[in-house]
């Protein structure tokens, strides 16, 4: 199990001395070095910096998808230094998803995603949950009419949009996103950062989100810049 | 059980449909091969079944029951006088030429042969066609022989290794794979027309009271070391393993079968593999969502299992529709029963799982941090 500390100080993300390398011996390619930051509760923080600078590798450890090599790291109050790939299962539904492609189930409609996430948390929902928490989401994204479509039948931005939702209805503590609008129309995108901004204004959640487009920036408390590894 | 299994199946219903009928194909092999190897063992144990005593006895050197080697004549003698035994019923059996009709080709036919009197066997005869054999030179015929002897209607004259017999009824027994149609006639008439003929079988009904194991082991003692002594069920045993084993119609059949089975295991791996390569990033996005692999593998094999169920069931469809066909045409004893269905239904539901398995190492392996 991952030692627990929740922080009084409502930090979500501890980081520091925290390097990272692909490869070993002679092949040793490293990509993060002495990496060091926190991110508290109700802040929304913009992870941007030149292709291959690291920053997808940076949010994989952050979201418990990589096994920590070096330094310190600490996630939702719990070490990942040496957690076990349970714990670390575990860690990732209390963290909420969005990557750059939606990766929807083909054969699940929007509802029946937002269903199977609700799983996850199932300690948490009575049935009455199970009818209103998706439709109350899936309209918050402007989807009330297309709940019960199946993905084929969306639009790419709608398709995005549900990922979105998916990523927010268990209401996670920290949400990472991967570039979430990269690919979208204004409306889809506009919507999608709506959904971030509330979830930290309203819930206190913890935002770090790759972007390039520099005209998130605005959004963000913050905005961390990674060159070749190192935060500059 | 999540639903999402159900949904991935029924919401690509063409695919899955193809997949399925893939492994209902694998699945009619299996049930054809278990069938003929069944039809095979169960026709030939036909006559076993149809025996009407406690005790079998056979001449040592007869292994099968396609082995024709007969009993000495005295060996009924002796065993007539064993304390406990009620009655000796000899059976005889002679392969001969039966012509239907002056202008008929000649037909082999085994004739069975015994004291209409007191019967050996019961055959499904009727009352009056069983007396019709204490006429000379009458005969009964099987009517589930082959249908290469043609009408046969009851009081018509046929052709026994050119001998004028008439038709006098019918029996019920049904070929093997050797043996095309059954005549049965008197001890006396068989004997008319082929005087040197043997006993092939001895059945012994024990006297009420008498121990069966007891007059067994004393018939033993009595007729010497050249008989064999069994009861009807050891009899029917015998010719099972010597069948499957011996024959060897177990090993042929079940490498059959064994091959069905590998089919549809590699079918259900293949669809299994393709529809999770199609979906590799949804899998690994509930992943990292924080589904561990107990789930997604459960996923996969409730996929495995609906393929497998689908594709046992229009399987065993088919096996019915054909299993029908083939029984008719062939004659011999083709027929589906509960625990032959339900033993295919378990070796696919196993196979279904392996090949679930397999495929499911694809989903274990992908890494959840290749999406970022």
């Amino acid at each position: 199990m991952i030692p627990m500390t929740v922080a009084a100080d409502q930090t979500r993300i501890h980081c520091s001395h925290l390097s990272y390398a692909y490869g070993s011996g002679a092949e040793e390619q490293p990509v993060l070095s002495g990496i060091g930051f926190d991110i508290s509760a109700g802040e929304f923080v913009i992870l941007t910096g030149p292709s291959g600078s690291g920053k997808s590798t940076l949010v994989t450890l952050i979201g418990g998808l990589r096994r920590l090599q070096r330094g310190q790291l600490r996630v939702l109050g719990s070490d990942l230094a040496g957690a076990s790939e349970a714990a670390l299962v575990l860690l990732r539904r209390d963290i909420g998803f969005i990557f750059q492609d939606h990766h929807l189930f083909d054969a699940l409609t929007p509802r029946e995603t937002m269903h199977l996430t609700m799983g996850l948390r199932r300690e948490r929902y009575g049935k009455q949950d199970y009818l209103e928490r998706p439709e109350r989401w899936l309209t918050r994204i402007g989807l009330q009419r297309r709940m019960d479509v199946l993905p084929g039948k969306l639009s790419t931005g709608q398709r995005q949009r549900v990922a979105v939702a998916r990523a927010l209805i268990n209401e996670p503590d920290l949400i990472l996103a991967d570039e979430p609008t990269a690919s979208l129309d204004p409306e889809s995108a506009a919507i999608t950062l709506d959904c971030l901004r509330e979830a930290v204004s309203q819930r206190g959640a913890a935002v770090l989100m790759i972007s390039h487009d520099s005209r998130h920036y605005a959004l963000a408390d913050r905005v961390l810049t990674l060159v070749d590894g190192k935060l500059v | 059980m999540n639903q999402l299994g159900w949904r991935l199946i029924s919401r690509d219903a063409w695919r899955s449909v193809l997949a399925m009928a893939g492994i209902a194909t694998a699945v009619l092999i299996v049930f054809v091969e278990m069938g003929f190897m069944n039809g095979i063992l169960d026709s030939q144990l036909r006559i076993v079944e149809a025996v009407r005593g406690d005790l079998v006895v056979l001449d040592k050197r007869r292994l099968h029951l396609d082995k024709w080697d007969g009993l000495l004549p005295i060996h009924l003698s002796q065993i007539a006088v064993v304390p406990g035994v009620a009655a000796v019923m000899p059976l005889y059996q002679a392969g001969m030429n039966l012509r239907n009709g002056p202008d008929r080709p000649d037909r082999r036919v085994v004739v069975l042969a015994f004291s209409p009197d007191d019967p050996p066997l019961e055959l499904g005869w009727s009352r009056a066609a069983l007396d019709s054999l204490r006429e000379p030179e009458r005969v009964l015929f099987d009517r589930k022989s082959r249908p290469i002897y043609g009408e046969l209607a009851v009081g018509q004259a046929l052709w026994l290794e050119g001998r004028r017999v008439r038709l006098g009824g019918y029996v019920s027994l049904g070929p093997t794979v050797i043996i095309d149609g059954v005549m049965v006639s008197s001890e006396s008439t068989l004997k008319s027309i082929n005087p040197g003929v043997r006993p092939i079988m001895a059945v012994v009904r024990v006297a009420p009271g008498a121990d069966i194991e007891r007059v067994k082991r004393a018939i033993l003692g009595r007729a010497g070391e050249d008989i064999d002594v069994f009861r009807p069920g050891e009899l029917a045993d015998r010719e099972i393993t010597y069948l499957r084993r011996t024959a060897p119609i177990g090993l042929l059949f079940g490498a059959g079968m064994a091959a069905g089975l590998f089919v549809g295991l590699v079918i259900c791996y293949q669809v299994l593999y393709v529809a999770i390569r199609r979906r590799i990033q949804a899998y690994a996005t509930l992943k990292a969502m924080g589904f561990g692999n107990a789930f997604v593998i459960g996923v996969i094999l409730h996929q495995a299992v609906l393929y497998a169920a689908g594709g046992f069931l229009i399987g065993l469809l088919a096996a019915f529709l054909l299993y029908q066909e083939l029984a008719l045409r062939t004659g011999l004893a083709i027929f589906l029963t509960a625990p032959r269905i339900g033993a295919i239904a378990l070796a696919c539901l196993l196979a279904s799982v392996v090949a679930g398995l397999a495929a499911a190492r694809q989903v274990i392996h992908c890494d959840p941090a290749e999406l970022y």
